[in-house]
């Protein structure tokens, strides 16, 4: 009879877990959490300068993607896009899915640069161009770091939902080995346990980032 | 067969699926109701060690992902003696770790209740429950309902992990209808409207929930 | 007065919680009771649990009625035991001899794999089903693909379950595989070209196949795996807790006189997609197939 924990399996799965980490769920959540923060802004400033007629739909689509289903829109590209890998389809829905959210904290930032800052930038002949990236941007894009942390956090937890497009990540090689040597508590405990470790001290780090900034 | 026809074909099933959904959805967060209240009373508790173990069970839930804990719940409970049936194990994990994110919600909420509130009901003295029952509480309740909402939404998105452990849910149904009609766009076009649908339907709940709840306070 | 009602609250707020204790006793499941057995137990109630992972064509449920080749099995043994109801539990496979040990039901009804990993942990009944290995490919076999050296030789892209056997095989061989999350998962890598071919028991392919008509693929006949150079006998049968040696054996009696009768046998499992092929011909025991045969 198995006992109830066994370090010699904890041992056995956590190189592998480990493996599965640093292969597949860093890089996606990296990477999906860049694309997120500059797809998002794009969204943002799209929205705000853009006619109506480019506007409109894009707040709706944005809206649509941010308020259905990860794992379906996962399903969705991979049935899709068949010549695509499931990882690149991974970090581009994840990227995807997360500038819609992003958008939103780009959205409020960009309210909440003082009008005086604009009226400022038409005094001094400034072009738009100058103006958004000289002025708009960087001072929208103080508040929104805390922000962009968290749904960094938030996605590396939803990595998993790679499992669907056939993405062996950290849970899954949990669950294969798990399968396998007919023994999940070790893998699937630890599979939590890496994830906490990595997210706990960012979301302090963060929250700290967030105090520092609002003074 | 057209899309058409096989969406005619599909609706009972479909229908199937979001009866599964919407059973995760409604179990799960009457359930997280009831843990973020609790979490969130107890995080605000004046014994330490009341107050401490809140924290460690909000920062362990909202710290590992939501499929680990399901996972953790179908495939590793069994092995300490507990089986439950998947789609109680699919409730039980949407409601801890989306009760933990409310539990933050109903925390910031109480404490955003007016001072002057409490101090009235030193005043009438009234019992510790009495005051968060009938002061305090309500009040909250109207604060908070929007982030609640948000969260809410969330859980909905969360149902679909339930094709993880072969649930048939909304999510397995569209696949289905997917292998059905061999059209990709068409099935997953209609299967997200759905949600969105349902996403829509639920914001308007909580909407006039808020409206009711603010009006019982006679702010609205 | 307040003091009255504060203490009325505590004391409503402690009897609900003591009410609500029983819920949890329910939601656990019991330890097995040692004193009467397990068959007999099942007689008296007229009904066995049973658990089941929801996998077509074993057991399943369809219009919330259970139904499948092992549910048919099932009844048709139990009821000559003296047990007329299956009360089927749904758990996921890897779950299964967990909550078997856990009593929360006292056989699993899903054909599983007589390995020898599972014979450490529970009892298997002699063999019901003789597994073999098949492909699903694209429509016409483009890569002409009979077996697993087959598709090793072809150097194509193999599809396999997460946990299934047929991912040992792979690995065994060497073949450049994908994994996918289910059944229904290999079937779409075969039809949108993810894979090349997708392997699992031939019983389940076929099942699918013709659950799915419309889609553009076809199933290989079945054959036995060879890894280096040994047959991959496998054979699947019902489970009962270690201690259960009586339920055992009362159900081995039955099965033994259905699966030597080829008609009797083939009239409850033949609805289900299960041929002549799939019936044990006696030449291999479970004692054998727990000792690793292969």
């Amino acid at each position: 009879m198995n006992t109830l924990w066994s370090w010699e399996r904890a041992a056995d799965v956590t190189p592998l877990l480990f493996d599965s980490f640093v292969s597949v769920t860093l890089p996606a959540t990296i990477l999906g959490t860049l694309l997120a923060a500059a797809l998002g802004l794009v969204i943002a400033v799209l929205r705000r300068v853009a006619p109506a007629a480019v506007a409109r739909p894009l707040r709706w689509l944005t809206e649509f993607i941010r308020m259905t289903p990860l794992v379906v829109q996962l399903t969705f590209a991979y049935f899709l896009l068949t010549d695509l890998s499931g990882l690149t389809i991974g970090i581009g829905v994840l990227g995807i899915h997360y500038a819609t959210y992003m958008a939103e904290v780009y959205r409020a930032g960009l309210d909440s640069v003082p009008k005086g800052q604009w009226e400022a930038a038409t005094a001094l002949s400034l072009s738009p161009r100058r103006t958004w990236t000289a002025v708009v941007i960087p001072q929208a894009l103080r508040a929104t770091a805390p922000a962009l942390g968290n749904y960094g956090i938030s996605m590396f937890k939803e990595t998993p939902f790679l499992f669907a497009i056939s993405v062996v990540e950290m849970v899954t090689r949990a669950q294969q080995y798990g399968a396998r040597h007919f023994e999940y508590t070790e893998a699937i405990t630890l599979a939590g346990v890496i994830f906490l470790a990595a997210s706990y001290p960012t979301s302090l780090l963060v929250r700290r980032l967030e105090v520092r900034l609002a003074y | 067969m057209s899309n058409v026809d096989a969406l005619v074909d599909a609706l009972p099933r479909l229908g199937d699926g979001i009866r599964v959904t919407l059973l995760l959805t409604g179990g799960g967060a009457a359930c997280g109701l009831i843990v973020a209240v609790t979490l969130g009373l107890a995080s605000g508790n004046d014994r330490l060690m009341v107050r401490g173990a809140a924290r460690v069970f909000i920062e362990f839930f909202r710290g590992t992902s939501l499929l680990v804990q399901l996972f953790w719940l179908v495939f590793v409970l069994p092995q300490f003696g507990v089986t439950f049936e998947p789609l109680t194990c699919g409730i039980i994990a949407l409601a801890l770790n989306y009760g933990a994110y409310g539990a933050e919600v109903v925390r910031g909420s109480i404490s955003a209740v007016p001072k002057g509130q409490w101090d009235v009901t030193t005043a009438l003295n009234m019992s510790r429950i009495q005051r968060m029952a009938r002061i305090v509480f309500p009040q909250a309740w109207a604060l908070m309902i929007p982030s609640l909402t948000n969260l809410l939404i969330q859980l909905l998105k969360g149902t679909a992990l339930a094709t993880f452990i072969l649930l048939q849910d909304l999510n397995y149904m569209i696949g289905q209808l997917q292998r059905s009609t061999g059209d990709t766009v068409f099935a997953f076009s209609v299967g997200l409207t759905i949600y969105f649908a349902l996403a829509w339907l639920l914001t308007q709940v909580m909407h006039m929930l808020e409206a009711r709840a603010k009006h019982r306070m006679g702010l609205a | 007065m307040s003091t009255r009602c504060a203490r009325i609250s505590r004391f409503t707020l402690a009897a609900a919680s003591v009410a609500v204790l029983p819920l949890f006793a329910a939601c656990g499941a019991g330890p097995v009771q040692e004193d009467v057995s397990v068959l007999e137990r099942a007689r008296q109630a007229g009904a066995i649990a049973v658990g089941f992972a929801g996998e077509a064509p074993y057991s399943f449920e369809q219009g919330g009625v259970l139904t499948g080749a092992t549910v048919a099995l099932h009844e048709e043994i139990f009821s000559r035991l003296g047990i007329a109801r299956l009360d089927g539990v749904n758990t996921d496979f890897g779950a299964l001899i967990p909550g078997l040990n856990a009593g929360r039901f006292d056989a699993v009804s899903a054909g599983m794999s007589i390995l020898p990993q599972r014979c450490a942990q529970a009892a298997f009944s002699e063999p019901e089903f003789l597994y073999t290995t098949a492909l699903m490919v694209p429509a016409g076999n483009p890569h002409g693909l009979t077996d697993m050296q087959s598709i090793k030789d072809a150097g194509v892209r193999l599809a396999v379950m997460t946990g299934a056997i047929e991912s040992d095989y792979a690995a065994a061989l060497e073949i450049d595989t994908i994994q996918v999350a289910g059944p229904q998962n290999g079937m779409d890598a075969v039809v949108t070209g993810r894979a090349d071919v997708f392997a699992l028991t031939g019983i389940s392919l076929t099942w699918m196949a013709n659950n799915n008509p419309g889609a553009p693929v076809e199933v290989t006949d079945s054959f036995v795996a060879v890894i280096d150079g040994v047959e991959q006998v496998g054979a699947g049968g019902t489970v009962f807790r270690l201690e259960d040696a009586d339920l055992l054996a009362a159900y081995n009696a039955e099965l033994a006189t259905i699966v030597t009768d080829p008609e009797r046998y083939l009239s409850i499992v033949g609805p289900f997609g299960f041929t002549e092929a799939e019936r044990p011909k006696g030449d291999l025991t479970t004692a054998e197939l727990c000792e690793g045969v292969g």
